[in-house]
Order: C-alpha cells, then structure tokens, then sequence
C-alpha cells in the first residue's frame, strides 16, 4: 500500500470517520428543496400582496408624484427581493441544478412569482391576508393603507359608500361615518362599471369646496374589483378606521 | 478500459467500501495521482502540498460515500470534491499562490496545435511565453483548460466537476483560448 493511502487509512482510522448515512443525506436535500417550495410560495404570495396594494388600491390614479410615491408598497418591493435572493443562495447549495444557466433559473423563478402572485390576487387570498395584515400596528406603520391615502380630501382624494344620490350630486359616507355631499357633472369621467347608484362603493378624485363638500373629478370602482363569484376569500371589503 | 468499464469498476469499489472500510484504499490507489496532477495543474503548488490536498479531498469524498448518485460518474463526483478544495485552498492562499508559475508545457503545445501555430509555439522562448501566458491565466479558465486539453474530459463531464452549464463551460473555453490568442498575436505582431 503506497503511502498516501495509508496516511487516509491511519486519518479514518484515528478520527473514526463513518460514511454519512444515505438517510441523513434525503433528510438534508428534503429540508433544501422544502426551503425552497416554501421560499417560491413566500416570493408568489409577497408578489400578489404587493399586486393587490398596486392594482387594487389603484396607486396609478394618483396624479401627482408625491402622494404616488408614498402609495408604492416599498415594503412588499423589500420582501420580494430578499426572497429572490435568498431563494438563489439556497439554489447554489443544491448543487443538482447548476446544469441550467442562471438566467434560466431567474426567468423561471419571476415566471413562477407572477403565476403564484396572480393565483393569490384573482383567488382573494391576497386581500384576505391584507385585511389579516392590516389589523397589525407595526405592519400599519410600514405599509401605506388605502384608507391613509384615499381619505385625503384636501390633497382631493375621498372614498366611501353612496347613500343617496340626487341630479349633479350624491351623498357618500366615509369609514368615519361622515357624509360629504359629491358634485359632479358631464366632465366627470366615470368608468361603466362604475354605478352611481346607493350602496355602491366609490373613490373620487376632485377637489375639496369645504364644508364637506366635494367636486368630482374623477370617479373609480371601491377597493375590490374581483368578481365574487371568482373568489373563494371573498368577503365584504372592511376597511380598517 | 472504456468509460463505461471504468464506471462499473468504480461503482463496484464504492460499494466495498460502503461495506468495509479498508477497500477504500483501492480507490485512493486509483484515482490519487490523477488528483495529486490535476491540482498541481491547477494551483501550481508543490507535490507535497498536493499530497495534503489530496488527502483532504479523499476524506471528504469517504464520509460523503453515500452522497454519490450511482447514475452519474464516479471521477466526476471525485474530481468535483477536488475542484471544491482546490477553490478554497487557493482562497486560503491566493496571496501567496498568485505569482507561482505553472508548468504548463503539455498545455502549451497542445494549445498551439488547437490555433495553429505549433511551428510558432515549438521554439523554446515561445514555449516559455505561453507558459507564462497560462500561469497568468485566471484560476477559472486555467481549470477548464486543462480539464479538456490534458485530461480529454468532455464538456459535460467538465460540466459535471465545476458545477457549471455545458454551455458554460464552453464559454470559458472560448474565452480563455481569446486571451492566450491574443497574447500570442500581440507578441508576433508587436
């Protein structure tokens, strides 16, 4: 026997080293790729929480740049990314898929997000783990809430339910219980899927003419836009105070 | 002994030495001067030095025995350990390992021949200056280079030991041989 196997042998030997079971190394790649399916649901349930406070709460109908850059969900934006990148450090430890070029592994992984990101917006999920959220002071504290940036009325944003509606104008209640009375005439845009009609919920973007009153602009549908039929989440939108 | 052949035997040796420890050795007397060679190569290091590498990468591969999938090859999964221990130990020493010359003479022709300038290549001072344009070679490309021109691996084995896309592989095949080309043109043009 030549010399540097018998130094291995003496080294075996000496610091009784044993072959890892073939059972410690499953539990190992188990616990890799579990990391990973439960990073890839973290990453596509980040995204459609952050496709909900986009979409949904309509950051895109803010005119001017201030109250939209205050709109962005930056803290979704910091999940997301720290997802990715841990998602790709644990990649790397897999050492099973280093035959697919790395960009290959991010276009499938955004893909992924978007899938998973659209399943939990269009299932309710999305808005059902917001309002969860949303009950949570430190989360308040990070993420802009619609209700902070669509009850703004000198800025000219208001939102709430009609309660009556009359020629040129129409009665609405915000989530503090306070009725403002809504003008508007031919100039104000108002999407078809948008009803004027008691019930209906509504945001408007205008101006504010005082004595809680308010000049409509612009009108656009409430927060969920999602057909009920469609979402097994779904529940009456209640907003937080 | 064909590839295939080779595997066998090595799949064989594994399982002998899942079950008895002493039939480890005959792996280490097979594969320990491929390896010893390989790092030497690579790094530059003396023979010595080598050794102790070695001895690692042939430890770590025996507590690992049972990580090696018997669907793929046996000296690819080795030489992948090797490549690891290679990577950090040149971490560990890349102060001291960055001016060390490689013998890079069996490359040097074998190069030559690839771009066509064995006749310009086989005087002694250009031999020296490939040999030094090597040793100034990036660590990455150096690897691939070997791995392919010296020991005759294919670019999915190569794929296999530096964990890295076939297509990858030849990219810094490609890449590397630019720059030795390069150097050499700018020599004779100069």
């Amino acid at each position: 026997m030549n010399n540097l196997s018998e130094k291995i042998k003496s080294k075996i030997n000496d610091k009784d080293l044993k072959p890892k079971s073939k059972i410690f190394f499953n539990f190992v790649s188990g616990l890799i790729w579990g990391a990973i399916g439960v990073m890839v649901i973290v990453l596509g349930v980040s995204f459609g929480l952050f496709f909900e406070l986009v979409i949904n709460h309509d950051i895109f109908a803010h005119k001017r740049i201030m109250p939209f850059l205050q709109a962005i969900p930056y803290f979704w934006i910091i999940i997301i990314l720290l997802a990715a990148v841990l998602l790709l450090i644990i990649f790397r430890t897999t050492h099973k898929i280093y035959k697919i070029k790395y960009r290959f592994i991010i276009l499938g992984l955004i893909l992924l997000t978007v899938v998973i990101g659209f399943v939990t917006y269009y299932s309710g999920l999305s808005n059902y783990l917001q309002g969860e959220l949303e009950n949570n002071v430190g989360y308040r504290r990070m993420v802009p809430l619609p209700q902070d940036k669509w009850l703004d009325p000198e800025n000219g944003y208001i939102f709430g339910k009609i309660t009556e509606t009359n020629h040129e104008k129409f009665f609405l209640v915000d989530i503090n219980d306070q009725i403002w009375k809504v003008f508007y005439d031919e100039e104000t845009q108002v999407p078809t899927m948008v009803h004027l009609v008691p019930g209906f919920e509504i945001k408007v973007i205008g101006e504010y003419l005082g004595k809680h009153e308010f000049e409509a602009k612009t009108i656009k549908p409430g927060f969920d836009k999602r057909p009920a039929g469609l979402n097994p989440f779904w529940r009456p939108h209640r907003l937080v105070k | 002994m064909a590839d295939n052949d080779q595997n066998l035997q090595d799949i064989r040796f594994v399982n002998r030495a899942l079950e008895n420890q002493i039939f480890y050795t005959d792996i280490v007397s097979k594969y320990q001067e491929r390896i010893i060679r390989y790092v030497i190569r690579i790094s530059g290091i003396s023979y010595q030095e080598a050794e102790d590498v070695a001895q690692e990468v042939f430890l770590k591969a025996y507590v690992n025995l049972n990580n090696f999938n018997q669907e793929k090859k046996f000296f690819s999964w080795l030489f992948s350990i090797a490549h690891n221990e290679i990577v950090s130990y040149w971490r560990k020493n890349k102060k001291r390992l960055k001016d060390i010359s490689i013998e890079g003479e069996e490359l040097a022709e074998k190069l030559g021949a690839d771009f066509q300038m064995l006749e310009k290549i086989d005087s002694a001072n250009n031999k020296d200056f490939i040999k030094q344009a090597i040793s100034k070679l990036d660590f990455k490309y150096r690897e691939v280079l070997q791995l392919k021109y010296l020991d005759d691996y294919s670019y999915e084995e190569i794929s296999d030991i530096i964990k890295k896309p076939v297509a990858t592989v030849g990219t810094l095949i490609s890449r590397a041989k630019k720059i030795l080309k390069s150097d050499l043109d700018k020599k004779y043009y100069e």
